[in-house]
């Protein structure tokens, strides 16, 4: 409905999943959410469709690096880093394969120096294999060890007996701990370090469980973007993740980390399109106040509102959206046009023109120019991230067309004529600016303005084409609060939690598992904690589709 | 001539990766006998240097007054002169009599804009976006997905099988500075040797080290020790990840399976490239090469921004070897990093750093961002002469009956056209007969001032293809079409005219 809806409109614009699939009707409803028999989903319930597609996943170049860091205190600088190509830059895309000759030589590099550290290190301690005499069932220890915090599972007897040999072979040539060196470098350049392979075992359904040991795995990468710590791999290991019971302690654990709340964060500072931020730049003469310091006080003050509203476990998700408080201090009082506290500290904010993460100062600069504001910018970002329903790019060199603001119109009137005088342009922008619009009353560093260029600024705007957010508004504040009760809002939102964990788009087969996600995300008043709990006992994070 | 394709060519792209790997140089083949091929007047192949100018200038400041005509000689422009309502025109470099004897073999062109670079993915990421022709969050289109140009091009020079052994990659890239998380400008190519340099002795290495164990001008004495030592080790462990790539293939499905092929075809590469070296190795087959032909391994240690030009220079020279030598075809040059990984800084600016230049309020029309004009002017005219001085460089060097800019191409290109973030027009500039000779005269015309109206940077990258011989492709079911597209169709519109004859 929503797809033809803008297709008759003349929008070249898709919705993301394409038709109503997107928003299934909640006939999957089942309480616990992929509740089933010991801690995992029973086998899906006869008519829904369940399991995801199975994707193989190169470690990204942060999840390298973490894991590396987490298991050895090993630290690298990026240049030295393998897997340096595109950025993730939405939820759903895993980094990309292998992509250049400088990968191999990085990923060489990188292993062998590891692996020496380790061995060193080991060899330091009291537990060191002998140099001479049968050191091989010593260092069998040793790789049997080290293998299971590496692979993310014990090795299997095949493996440790490979493994030994790489380490026999090696000895043979140049010694004890260049074996168990070489050793160590194979299980850092092993396929099964570099890659997540959700293999899985298969049930009666037909679909594949992943196994505990793929399991603590995705949990640990969702979580920490690291490999699971021992205490993960323990409670693996003695059954812990077979009841739901033991998930949510492992998932509650892991998220109470400084690990995990970066994952958290890494996952908000994506969903605003922050990973250009170091980039922002203003006009320093329009924007004097716009320095280094007071970009990194937008920033902690939106680390605090991810604090508060998820990590705090108190907050909600609404919150997120509508909240008057601020996190203020000497760099962003005057901007807010609040008193500055003697140290940062959360403020009652203006609720008149402050709601929520998107009425943030690092919001407002992130998505304008340096010298402007970039409503549409900020208003696709309402579409695409809040309400999941993506417009196409703009058409290349939109502003190729000559066009002369009229100076007796206000700008938003200049605005419009010029996004609506094609059917090309208009077929987007009649439904993107009476949302888009209502940005322009923040100028490029977030303060709010009533007027620009001499002309009042026309706030009002409305909602259209949704599933129950339609309807008009009077400003930002109001949109957000109309946005914030939306139950379409909220399910996108477990939307993008999804695929962000799975590293892909989600699907038709997603769709039971983002509804019954959603709805037990409602029952517990948005609450973002307790529903990653829920998404990563559900069918679409624990099933796969039969290979 | 053949060009990888969407899927026969994504294998013999990963082979080539390969040689790239580092094992490959061990084997024997004499760069003196190519160099000597030809200075004795066998016809050297083309040759290609990408300039890469990111940061945007003040490009008004670049456009020369509008003269009647798209396609005029030199005689009919004033670089220098002063367009109607511009600023200071910095093409007045190209008046300077030091570059008289090269400016016949420049083309400066106007009219191309940067379409397919999208605003986000200027200064960090441009040069990946700018070497694709796609933006960089959009999925590959086109007949070369996941390529850059320089590769495409690179493979063509130097295309499997017929490259000559010893040569490590089909493509060379090299960061100039210190790029820090930019992680792009090293790997933008997808493929090729990518180095990142605040000294000559990385490139240097890369090209000649594996031919000249010691210092330059003594005596080969084969690989060393260590060397064999790490090959031999690298060896064992591509043998064991192969296998277990293998026995992680067979418990996924078709689609997963796929993702693994380029892995395991790399794997592949690299045990069958080690084996060769070692039989090299034992053949006691190390390649000869005069030292004192080469430059000297530098040692020094240059700063990445005070010394930028001096640095860009020098490495141009060793690229320059490299292409007598035959090392390579191709290299791709960006040299406007600095230490501090995020700001680009601008040679010739008196220590400005781009948000610096570009980023100081409007200017008085209101149309646009104020620039610091000297520190703009004085930027560009420093780039101009960075360019130049390249081309003198080539044209000092002789080879055959020519020059080294003879048979080689060198054309800049850009992530933006000005420092406010602008695509509209970047001036671009495009010398040298790397095109080849058709009936003793040169393809490519030079001495000319190219003005085109509303046509993309696509297609200008499609213009350098086929005047570096790229001028088809196979699709997926083998059948060869022209080139006429680079990324997405929507940025194209065919190749530039007057790019042949």
């Amino acid at each position: 409905m929503l797809a033809l809806a803008l297709a008759t409109a003349g929008c070249t614009g898709v919705i993301e999943g394409g038709d109503e699939t997107t928003f299934p009707a909640d006939e999957t409803t089942s309480g616990e959410p992929g509740g089933g028999s010991a801690g995992q989903p029973a086998a899906p319930a006869a008519g829904a469709t369940t399991g995801g597609r199975s994707i193989v996943r190169l470690l990204s170049q942060e999840e390298f690096s973490n894991s590396l860091e987490d298991l050895f205190g090993a630290s690298f600088t990026k240049a030295e880093l393998p897997y340096g190509g595109l950025a993730v830059t939405t939820f759903a895309s895993p980094p990309e394969d292998f992509v250049g000759t400088s990968d191999f030589e990085k990923l060489a590099r990188i292993t062998e120096r590891v692996a020496g550290q380790v061995v060193a290190k080991h060899q330091a301690g009291a537990g060191k294999c002998a140099e001479t005499g049968d050191a091989t069932a010593c260092v069998t220890g040793v790789l049997q060890a080290q293998g299971r915090r590496i692979f993310r599972r014990p090795l299997s007897p095949a493996e440790l007996t490979s493994y030994t040999k790489l380490y026999e072979t090696e000895r043979a040539r140049k010694g004890n701990l260049a074996g168990l060196t070489l050793a160590l470098t194979g299980m850092l350049q092993s396929p099964f370090f570099l890659y997540r392979a959700e293999v899985g075992e298969e049930t009666a359904s037909g679909l594949r469980r992943l196994s505990d040991w793929e399991y603590g795995s995705a949990l640990s990468f969702l979580i920490t973007r690291s490999t699971p710590d021992d205490t993960l791999l323990n409670a693996t290991e003695s059954g812990m993740l077979q009841t739901p019971e033991g998930v949510r302690e492992q998932v509650r654990r892991l998220l109470g980390t400084k690990r995990g709340r970066e994952g958290v964060m890494d996952f908000y500072m994506r969903w605003l399109n922050f990973q250009r931020w170091d980039d922002v730049e203003k006009d320093s003469k329009l924007f004097a106040t716009f320095s280094s310091n007071f970009k990194q006080s937008a920033l902690r003050e939106f680390s605090n509102l991810i604090d508060r509203e998820v990590l705090s476990g108190k907050g909600s998700f609404k919150e997120l959206l509508t909240t008057s408080k601020g996190f203020v201090d000497t760099h962003l009082a005057a901007v807010y046009g609040v008193k500055a506290p003697a140290t940062p500290a959360v403020t009652e904010l203006d609720p008149t023109t402050r709601a929520g993460v998107f009425t943030q100062i690092a919001f407002l600069a992130n998505t304008s120019q340096v010298a402007d504001t970039d409503v549409f910018h900020a208003g696709a970002l309402i579409f695409k991230q809040v309400l999941c329903q993506p417009f196409s790019p703009p058409p290349v060199n939109p502003f190729d067309t000559p066009f002369t603001p009229d100076p007796k119109l206000s700008r938003r009137q200049n605005l419009e004529r010029r996004t609506t005088a094609s059917a090309t342009c208009a077929g987007c922008h009649q439904f993107l600016n009476p949302v888009a619009m209502t940005f322009d009353a923040y100028d490029p560093i977030g303060r709010h303005r009533t007027t620009a260029d001499g002309h009042d600024i026309d706030t009002r705007g409305e909602v259209t084409l949704t599933k129950d957010a339609d309807g008009p508004f009077a400003n930002l504040p109001e949109l957000m609060k109309r946005l914030a009760s939306s139950e379409q809002v909220s399910e996108c939102h477990v939307k993008h939690w999804l695929e962000y964990a799975l590293g892909r788009p989600s699907d038709e087969a997603d769709a039971a598992s983002i509804a019954r996600t959603h709805a037990a995300f409602a029952a517990g008043k948005f609450d973002v904690l307790t529903m990653l709990s829920d998404l990563v006992l559900s069918d679409a994070f624990v099933l796969r589709r039969k290979v | 001539m053949k060009i990888p394709m969407k899927t026969l060519g994504n294998r013999i792209e990963r082979r080539d990766l390969l040689k790239a790997f580092g094992f490959a140089g061990l084997v024997a083949g004499s760069l003196m006998d190519r160099r000597q091929a030809f200075a004795n007047g066998g016809t050297p192949p083309r040759r290609l240097i990408l300039f890469y100018k990111p940061g945007g200038f003040f490009e008004e400041c670049f456009e020369p007054e509008q003269v009647p005509g798209n396609d005029v000689p030199h005689g009919m422009v004033t670089f220098g002169k002063v367009r109607k309502g511009a600023r200071q025109n910095v093409l007045d470099v190209l008046e300077d009599p030091k570059y008289a004897s090269i400016l016949g073999d420049v083309n400066v062109i106007d009219g191309v804009d940067m379409r397919s670079v999208a605003a986000q993915d200027a200064h960090h990421n441009g040069i990946r976006a700018a070497l694709r022709g796609r933006p960089n969050g959009e999925g590959d289109e086109g007949p070369f997905p996941g390529m850059s140009i320089d590769r495409v091009i690179g493979l063509h020079l130097f295309p499997d099988g017929g490259r000559p052994v010893h040569l490590k990659a089909a493509n060379l890239n090299v960061g100039v500075g210190n790029f820090g998380n930019q992680a792009l400008i090293r790997d933008c190519s997808t493929g090729g040797t990518g180095i990142e340099t605040t000294s000559l002795s990385g490139v240097w290495d890369g090209l000649f080290k594996d031919f000249v164990p010691g210092a330059a001008g003594t005596a080969p004495t084969g690989p060393s020790p260590a060397l064999v030592d790490s090959n031999e080790r690298r060896k064992i462990l591509s043998g064991h990840s192969r296998a277990e790539l293998e026995s992680l293939k067979r418990m996924l499905g078709k689609d997963e399976q796929a993702s693994l092929d380029r892995h395991l075809e790399a794997m592949n590469e690299i045990t069958r490239q080690l084996e060769n070296d070692f039989k090299a190795a034992s053949s006691g087959g190390a390649s000869v090469i005069r030292g004192d032909k080469l430059p000297g391994r530098p040692e020094k240690n240059y700063d990445p921004k005070r010394d930028l030009v001096p640095l860009t220079a020098d490495i141009v020279n060793i690229i320059a070897h490299g292409f007598l030598f035959d090392r390579i075809r191709i290299a791709t040059l960006h040299t406007f990093g600095h230490n501090n990984g995020s700001s680009f800084w601008f040679p010739g600016s008196n220590g400005s750093y781009h948000g610096d230049v570009c980023h100081k309020g409007r200017l008085p029309d209101g149309k646009g961002q104020m620039f610091v004009m000297p520190a703009a002017l004085s930027a560009g005219r420093t780039l101009i002469r960075m360019y130049l001085d390249m081309l003198l460089l080539l044209k000092s060097i002789p080879e055959g009956n020519g020059t080294l800019l003879d048979s080689t191409t060198v054309a800049t290109f850009s992530d933006m056209s000005n420092g406010d973030h602008g695509f509209k027009m970047p001036t671009l500039f495009l010398a040298g007969g790397g095109g080849g000779l058709s009936g003793g005269k040169r393809v490519f015309r030079t001495g000319r001032y190219m003005k085109y109206s509303n046509r993309g940077h696509n297609d200008y990258l499609i213009s350098l293809a086929h005047l570096m011989g790229v001028t088809d492709w196979k699709d997926a079911g083998g059948a060869r079409k022209p080139l006429t597209q680079i990324g997405a169709a929507r940025y194209n519109q065919g190749p530039l005219p007057g790019f042949a004859g």
